[in-house]
């Protein structure tokens, strides 16, 4: 214990008086703060998008809620009265857009993940919801190919290359720089030796994660006494996966290989675990297992109501009412309550290929989870983007959110227009606070 | 004597086990990236064509119905995989693969691969350019690092010159030993790459063979560039450590974090709208005229008036034409218009974020050599826009013919139910069809890379004779 | 507690101090024979190193072995530090087997190497320390800016980092660092080449003081000067053999420059009839 300290003071002093140390925690560092940056830039972004979103809807709602209280005595009032009133009038149904959107988890700015390919927004009314999540935000694919220069890309990608600078040397430099023979002839040994300067690099690059997951929940405005358990989480998981890095450095230094090789064997090690592998990975999931033709859905939604419209109405009537028999009363002609019974059957024929298509797609993502182990860096970026819910998970939750908001407004929607309604201020209400 | 050299380079090379192993792992990742992505691309290929002439008979045999039914019952367009994307994935999974063509609407191109994909997706696809891009220059340096400093530091460096060796001809002669060896690696794979396409491909693409002849060379001169680089920094650097770190370091920043932090610049320099702001312009610019002061109840009322004017008559009851018909293809055409402008707006912005990493290929060579390759394969951004573009152009043509008929044919007074057309109106509108783009298209918009590849080769091979004799043979 | 010594009959290339001592009324002897190489070889594939090599270096004797590069001088010295095993024959360092016991038997060995180098960023005291401390205790700063003066080093220079000493002010911190050790045996691999004269004086001076302190002390060298200088025991060894070993008063310089010469042309003579 006593050498340990010896050793590690030592070589701590050598360390810091050469520059190369300074210069490659200082490009991590810098690395890292960018990371913070950027992440933070990313979010903000989004965020402002959801603000105008859910301003612009509550602007909207304000106009129908004065509209409500109109004197209709005035021929001008008519109108808007009838807009802010009708559930099926156009009013409600080209004019008024309901808005759903995704804020951004608190951990969302240290790791992006795959934020940036869906919409943190969706925009829809009370018809069929299938025509209308077929959406996406505008984004460069260039930017989404290149990816996202966060903290996680920082810890993933950056901090084993750190690792590979800090080992490499560890004992070609004490040979090449000819101190080897003077070590050996201690009576402490040389593994000893290694392990204490192996060890003391190993805190070095814990420490650093340390301070750049700190500086980021501080620059990024997260709470820590909220998010603790978040925090500890991450630390673990970076803390191990650099443990991870250094065992694998380790064994590559004890083959005693000069300091150029084993540059090249350790820069060769992360090639394969953050580079190649995933990359392989993907060559054979991606290009050669099939994904559901999602076309397919929208082929079955305007099949479907195509025939809606050509057929008559008791077609739409007999496959709508014996599954909501409380809104039929018997009604087979009302041109409105057909209507927007067709879309609760169009959306019933999408979500179950939907259901089909998730199916497929689970089944061909558990392949590459299953194989994710090859791949530690792309394991370890998709765990840290779980933590932060900004994987695919997350914006499949965020779907189904918008699912099951959807089909409480119908409920209120349907209600009214079934029993031939018009839309009271207390409904108004209601809907106004259920934004 | 410089043929001396190149042979002594080539066998020291060749016998060295750790570039055998290196190189060999490199052929075998290679050959693995071109077969397997051939397979997949056949595979997906064949996938959208079986998908495109499915959709097309479904309208083929949509039965007998009104016009405008069939323009809102729409056609489908699938993108095609271009036949060189096996060897570079590009945006193929990033951008979407098919888009609804229906009245009335403009839809997205929908369903990228990585929104269906889990997070792995983002380390990117194994294919010959992340090969010949990345992982061929990374042999490189481990070839030439210290194919100067070595023999520096042996000694051997001024045994050669004494013998009457020039340095210019010294270091030449390493650049070619070495550039050999690469094409070593290089020719033998991409010429079975071409072995690969067969009728099939040029009946997809014309101009295959000379976009992959292009492609070849964009390579050939990366290479050249990247090898005169290492030697470069190996006849310079003090020793054979400094300059493998000084390589490293330089492969890391161009190859690994450059190209990222470019494009996050790009998007700050040029900020993308957001969808919400894109649909909202597009809404409000159709409904109060472009510029704000032709609100669409005036558009109407004034073509309505035209449209009486044109016929003589009074009342559109009159009219020996479906005013509807009428009124809905000029709505469309306006819509049209505008969502022209917009979109063309959100692309050049888009264009403008790509033309800064093109840009900096002047500094980056890798930046250059990738975006050439994207291009040439056929999986960049202009050709996403090129099939976004070409499927729009379609839907408009066949709703305007459903327009046009319904103007001529269905006459006033009969009901809407009662006018119907069947399969000769249908097969009237021929199957979507999509040529990718030929190579002087390419070029023409990928120019700032294919000058930055030859500036670079200008400039190391400038800088190489300029300073070659000022090389230290201490 | 008195330990009397007593002088044993010189036998050539042997020598044997008995320390007696008594406690308690008991008495121990203990033959303490400090440096040797018993039949010692060393084989490569194609090649032998050493063959059957016989040495005994005792407390107070310098044993200077001389020869060509090849001879074996290194391979010897790095026999006794145990960085390579013998094909056949022991290597003991006061009495203990040194591939048995590897890390006790470095507690009595100290070592300055060919080429000595040491941490270019640390001075010369925090060198000191660190070695003296890996090897044992570590001293503190006063010890060891004594230790450093004992040998020589200018009071100036102890506080620069060594990337700017000179070959003789870091090879005075390598005696330091054996002196620290206060090891029984000290083996050194070419020590004075690239000294100048000036530095090559110190170190014979600091070799004395370390045999009066009763050091053993094994020396590889091509200085036939030095050799005869400071050694007390001088061998010639050739193609891993010690061909000659006598004591270094028995010999004029020239007369061993002469010895040196002929057994390098005769031997190499009678290699190239066999």
């Amino acid at each position: 214990m006593k050498t340990l300290f010896h050793i590690l003071s030592f070589e701590w002093k050598t360390l810091w008086r050469s520059n190369s140390l300074k210069v490659l925690l200082l490009v991590v560092f810098g690395a890292g703060i960018y990371g913070i940056y950027f992440g933070k830039f990313e979010i903000d972004k989004q965020q402002k998008r959801i603000a105008k979103v859910q301003q612009y809807e509550r602007q909207q709602f304000d106009s129908l809620m004065l509209w409500v209280e109109l004197d209709t005595t005035i021929t001008s009032n008519k109108e808007k009265y009838q807009q802010a009133v009708s559930p099926t009038g156009v009013g409600w149904n080209k004019h008024f857009t309901y808005y759903l959107t995704n804020n951004a988890p608190p951990a969302a700015g240290l790791c992006l993940g795959q934020r940036d390919l869906y919409p943190v927004y969706y925009g829809f009314n009370v018809t069929d919801l299938a025509r209308q999540v077929n959406t996406g935000e505008l984004a460069n694919p260039m930017k989404l190919l290149t990816g996202n220069f966060d903290l996680s890309y920082v810890f993933v990608f950056l901090f084993p290359l750190l690792v590979v600078a800090l080992f490499y040397n560890l004992y070609a430099g004490e040979k090449e720089g000819g101190t080897l023979s003077l070590l050996q002839s201690q009576s402490t040994s040389l593994r000893t030796i290694l392990f204490s300067k192996g060890l003391l690099r190993l805190t070095i690059i814990w420490l650093l994660a340390a301070v750049l997951l700190l500086l980021s929940f501080a620059l990024q405005g997260i709470s820590i006494l909220e998010n603790g358990e978040l925090f500890f989480q991450w630390l673990i998981i970076i803390y191990g996966y650099c443990l991870f890095w250094v065992v694998l450095m380790g064994a590559a230094v004890a083959l005693r290989l000069s300091s150029a090789l084993s540059a090249m064997l350790g820069l060769g090690i992360w090639l394969i675990f953050a580079l190649i592998t995933p990359a392989l990975l993907n060559l054979f999931v991606l290009a050669n297992e099939p994904l559901p033709n999602r076309a397919e859905m929208i082929h079955a939604v305007r099949t479907l109501n195509g025939r809606n419209w050509e057929h008559p109405k008791s077609f739409v009537w007999d496959r709508f009412y014996p599954e909501n028999p409380q809104y039929n009363d018997g009604d087979t002609t009302n041109f409105s309550k057909w209507y927007y019974a067709s879309f609760t059957l169009l959306d019933k024929e999408a979500n179950a290929l939907k259901a089909e298509f998730e199916k497929q797609v689970s089944k061909r993502n558990a392949l590459l989870d299953q194989w994710q182990w090859l791949a530690p860096a792309a394991m370890v970026h998709e765990k840290l983007s779980t933590l932060s819910d900004t994987d695919r998970e997350s914006h499949l939750e965020f779907v189904k959110e918008v699912h099951a908001y959807h089909d409480g407004l119908k409920e209120l929607y349907y209600a009214r227009i079934f029993k031939g309604e018009q839309f009271s201020s207390d409904d108004l209400q209601t809907l106004s606070d259920k934004l | 004597m410089r043929k001396l050299i190149i042979k002594k380079e080539i066998l020291t090379a060749l016998r060295d086990v750790r570039l055998q192993v290196s190189g060999g792992i490199l052929i075998v990742l290679m050959l693995t990236a071109v077969f397997v992505g051939w397979q997949g691309q056949k595979q997906i290929q064949e996938q959208r064509a079986k998908a495109q002439s499915a959709m097309y008979d479904t309208w083929l045999n949509q039965g007998n119905k009104h016009p405008h039914s069939a323009a809102h019952y729409g056609q489908f367009a699938f993108k095609p995989k271009p036949v060189l994307s096996f060897l570079d994935v590009g945006l193929d999974n990033y951008t979407g693969i098919s888009v609804f063509l229906e009245a009335h609407k403009q839809n997205e191109v929908l369903f990228s691969a990585a929104q269906d994909s889990n997070g792995m997706t983002r380390f990117g696809e194994m294919t010959a350019a992340l090969i010949l891009q990345v992982l061929l220059p990374l042999l490189i340096i481990f070839l030439t690092f210290n194919i100067f400093s070595k023999e520096r530091e042996e000694g051997t460096l001024k045994l050669i010159h004494a013998q009457g060796l020039s340095m210019r001809q010294l270091f030449m002669g390493k650049v070619w030993g070495a550039y050999l060896m690469v094409l070593l690696i290089f020719l033998p794979i991409i010429l079975l790459a071409y072995l690969l396409l067969d009728q099939q491909s040029a009946s997809l693409d014309s101009a295959v063979t000379t976009k992959f002849l292009l492609l070849t060379f964009g390579y050939a001169i990366y290479f050249l560039a990247f090898v005169l680089l290492c030697v470069l920094i190996s006849a310079f650097a003090k020793n054979s450590g400094l300059s493998l770190l000084t390589l490293l370091g330089l492969w890391i920043v161009s190859c690994i974090i450059l190209p990222k932090a470019t494009t996050n610049l790009a998007d700050k320099v040029y900020p993308t709208p957001s969808q919400f702001e894109f649909k909202k312009t597009i809404k409000n610019k159709v409904k109060n005229g472009i510029n704000g002061h032709n609100p669409s109840d005036v558009r109407l009322a004034s073509l309505r008036q035209e449209v009486l004017d044109e016929y003589g008559v009074e009342t559109i009851d009159e009219l020996p034409v479906n005013w509807s018909g009428i009124a809905m293809q000029a709505g469309e055409e306006y819509t049209d218009q505008v969502y022209d402008a917009e979109f063309t707006k959100v692309e050049n912005i888009f264009n403008r974020q790509n033309r800064l990493s093109e840009w900096a290929g002047f500094i980056n060579p890798y930046l250059a050599v990738r975006n050439l390759s994207m291009a040439l394969a056929g999986t960049d951004f202009h050709h996403h826009v090129a099939f976004a573009r070409a499927a729009e152009n379609y839907r408009r043509a066949f709703v305007k013919k459903m327009n046009k008929d319904m103007e001529v044919n269905h006459k006033p007074g009969i009901a809407y139910g009662d006018y119907s057309v069947g399969e000769e109106m249908w097969s009237s509108i021929k199957p979507f069809q999509y040529d990718l783009p030929n190579a002087a298209t390419i070029l023409s918009n990928q120019w700032r890379s294919v000058v930055a590849l030859v500036f670079w080769l200008a400039f190391l091979f400038s800088l190489s004779m300029t300073y070659a004799p000022k090389i230290s043979k201490l | 507690m008195d330990a009397m010594h007593f002088d044993m009959e010189k036998i050539r290339g042997l020598r044997k101090y008995v320390t007696v001592s008594h406690s308690n009324f008991s008495f121990h002897i203990n033959f303490f024979l400090m440096l040797e190489a018993i039949n010692l070889s060393k084989k490569y594939s194609g090649h032998d190193a050493l063959s059957n090599l016989k040495l005994t270096v005792g407390q107070g004797e310098v044993f200077c072995l001389l020869g060509a590069n090849g001879a074996g001088k290194t391979t010897t010295i790095n026999l006794f530090m145990n960085f390579i095993q013998p094909s056949s024959g022991h290597v003991k360092v006061n009495g203990l087997d040194a591939s048995a016991q590897p890390q006790d038997t470095k507690k009595h060995l100290a070592y300055i190497p060919e080429n000595l180098s040491l941490y270019g960023n640390l001075t010369g005291l925090e060198n000191l320390q660190f070695f003296a401390g890996l090897g044992g205790e570590k001293p503190d700063k006063s010890s060891a800016e004594n230790l450093l003066q004992s040998v020589g080093l200018q009071s100036d220079a102890v506080h620069k980092r060594v990337s700017q000493y000179s070959k003789g002010m870091r090879q005075k911190v390598g005696i330091a660092i054996a002196k620290a050790k206060q090891a029984d045996n000290l083996l050194l691999d070419e020590p004075t080449s690239g000294l100048d004269p000036q530095a090559s004086n110190d170190f014979a001076q600091l070799l004395q003081e370390m045999r009066q302190n009763n050091v053993a002390i094994l020396m590889a060298t091509h200085d036939l000067f030095r050799a005869k200088e400071s050694g007390t025991h001088i061998g010639i060894m050739k193609a891993g053999k010690l061909i000659h070993s006598l004591d270094s008063d028995e010999i004029t310089l020239t007369e061993l420059e002469h010895l040196y010469l002929e057994t390098m042309k005769s031997e190499s003579h009678a290699e190239v009839n066999h």
